[in-house]
């Protein structure tokens, strides 16, 4: 069929139009991608090993020193912040799943739709509640604690906690709605009581739950703007007392921002070394979320 | 039937102490971002909201140039998105082989799962330069500073912050669309093809098929860029530029506001106050786009 010209150029416009576009979103993340690659592998390989155990070297300095203390730092935010989280995300959703009564499903109805809220906020604002929070309760707790300080690991944990929470909370709950009513009819009928009930769920939901917990994982490790006024970052080590909870501690992210942002030729190298390790962290936690839900199509909350 | 005693229901009825400290962690979020701007609010009102100027010495914090900055950027970023995003939303759906798929989809998400530090640091050491000295420049050359400003040294500006944004937000906003451009009914594409349209004819009408769904997207897309922080306080400049609208000028947005000042805000009485309000003034504007899009956007 031949086709008018005015509609033949319209078309070959618009198909030119639609793969320019695609050129254009693709490319910046394939350039972005390759620069992290290349500029921070540089930087790794040549101060391997100690790049991952010493402190950065002064500003200006022609040595870069090393992002130890921030490795550190995200080790323990995340795995304090997961160790925290999951327990309450998981237990949460299970009971909003499995709520019967009317007072437990209103509870699950409020839990949801203030999740659903929680998933919008910008995370800079929870950073800055948090902060309001620890900052308002410092003069009552330093009466029993006097090493208490709003700009502190602990702070950082809480602020993690909440940015992960809902997305673990969504995910995991999703997933036990979406339980065939016969399997769950079944677990009741050998006599299990809820609780045991959930157990089973949740075992027959495993890669859901383990997506789930990787995803959460993902988001802590990439997390920034939560934790500028709750972690504050630092770039010492902290010593190891009865007040480290209470102390401020440095991040991978953190250190990609203000080691970025400085003017030191060494600094800006060692940002984007650690841009380079969290670019890893996140590849690996990724590549494990896609196997975990390999052939579900349900289920990518977070990803996007 | 599910069989439940009354010990092991109470066993059960523990795990609501969890929800409850969901809800409340969410509630004292917003009741404490209320508190403590409130001695901000009663002593100036709605008056920061229209004034420009920042002047901690003076203890006078107008942030009308970064409530404009949040706008400007957010609303350039959902404009450069839509364009990105419906195309290659449509690439993906239309034009890429099936056996591509599974590579292009990966790609996206991944971007769409990077931290957003990362992005910022690309943007401030390869785009910003890249777009001064290509973009930027010529243009300012021509003799349009005037209206849309000085570039810096260094590149950052309102435009490379909206830019950058458009890039970060397009993966989100493209998965949107590219998912339900793939559920339009199999019947109502043969049914287009059957009246001899051409490729690109349909897919527009497609488009149209899911308008609800790109709107959806592009709300979506407008509340991520006006909440993202770490990125766009590495490229927007950080500057007071009461004239926001001149793009080519460094900026501030609120959260790189918040993200700038906040390390100064225990020298100053008001500062605080003040940040909070801003704060509360971006959270109003994530709440009023989700609004909107539980009234005009797909329905789930």
């Amino acid at each position: 069929m031949r086709l008018p010209t005015s509609r033949a150029v319209k078309s070959t416009a618009l198909t030119a139009a639609v793969a320019l576009a695609f050129a254009l979103s693709v490319a910046p993340i394939l350039h972005l991608m390759a620069t992290v690659v290349y500029r921070g592998a540089t930087v790794v390989v040549r101060n391997f090993p100690s790049i991952l155990f010493d402190i950065p070297a002064a500003p200006g300095d022609h040595q870069v020193g090393g992002i130890g203390p921030h490795i550190l730092g995200t080790a323990l935010l995340t795995s304090i912040a997961f160790a925290i989280g999951v327990p309450i995300s998981l237990l949460a959703a299970v009971f909003t799943a499995e709520a019967i009564r009317r007072w437990e499903r209103m509870v699950g109805r409020w839990t949801r739709l203030l999740v659903h809220m929680m998933l919008e906020f910008p995370t800079i604002v929870i950073g800055l509640a948090v902060y309001g929070v620890m900052a308002s309760i410092t003069p009552f707790v330093r009466a029993f604690v006097p090493g208490f300080r709003p700009f502190s690991l602990l702070s950082g944990v809480v602020a993690l906690v909440l940015v992960a929470a809902p997305y673990m909370y969504l995910q995991i709950e999703d997933g036990l709605k979406s339980v065939p009513q016969h399997v769950r009819e079944a677990i009741y009928s050998l006599g299990a009581s809820r609780f045991v009930a959930s157990l089973v769920l949740l075992r027959y939901l495993k890669s859901t739950v383990y997506a789930a917990l990787s995803i959460a994982l993902a988001r802590m490790v990439s997390e920034t703007a939560a934790l500028f006024f709750t972690a504050f970052g630092s770039n010492v080590y902290p010593p190891l007392d009865t007040d480290s909870l209470f102390r401020p501690v440095g991040s991978l992210t953190l250190a990609v921002y203000t080691f970025g942002l400085s003017g030191y030729e060494n600094w800006i190298e060692l940002s984007w070394a650690a841009s380079f390790m969290l670019l890893l962290l996140c590849l690996t936690l990724f590549g494990l979320t896609k196997l975990l839900l390999r052939g579900e199509r349900r289920g990518l909350r977070g990803l996007r | 039937m599910r069989a439940s005693t009354k010990r092991t229901a109470d066993l059960f009825a523990l795990n609501s102490l969890f929800n409850a400290v969901l809800i409340l962690s969410v509630a004292l979020v917003v009741a404490v971002l209320l508190l403590e701007s409130l001695p901000m609010i009663y002593r100036d009102g709605i008056g920061p909201l229209v004034t420009s100027v920042w002047n901690p010495a003076r203890e006078e914090y107008g942030f009308l140039f970064a409530l404009g900055g949040t706008l400007v950027t957010a609303s350039l970023a959902l404009l450069l998105s839509l364009a990105l995003s419906v195309g290659s939303a449509v690439m993906y759906a239309e034009f890429v082989p099936p056996s591509l798929r599974p590579v292009v989809r990966n790609l996206m998400d991944l971007a769409a799962s990077m931290p957003s530090v990362i992005y910022g640091l690309w943007g401030l050491r390869v785009l910003s330069p890249f777009l001064r000295n290509h973009l930027m420049e010529p243009l300012s050359a021509l003799g349009l500073s005037g209206i849309l400003g000085t570039p810096s040294p260094a590149g950052t500006s309102l435009l490379s912050a909206s830019i950058l944004l458009a890039i970060m937000v397009t993966p989100f906003a493209s998965a949107i669309i590219r998912e339900r451009l793939l559920a339009v009914p199999q019947h109502v594409r043969e049914a287009l093809y059957s009246l001899g349209l051409t490729k690109p004819e349909v897919v527009l009408i497609e488009l149209r098929y899911i308008r609800r769904s790109v709107l959806t997207a592009m709300a979506v897309s407008f509340s991520r860029a006006v909440g993202e922080t770490a990125a766009v306080a590495m490229v927007v400049g950080n500057t007071v530029n009461p004239n926001f609208f001149r793009v080519f000028s460094p900026g501030y947005t609120i959260s790189s506001l918040i993200a700038d000042q906040y390390p100064n805000a225990e020298a100053y009485y008001y500062m605080a106050p003040a940040l909070f309000y801003a704060a509360l003034v971006m959270f109003a504007i994530g709440l009023a786009v989700n609004l909107a899009l539980l009234r005009y956007g797909e329905t789930r």
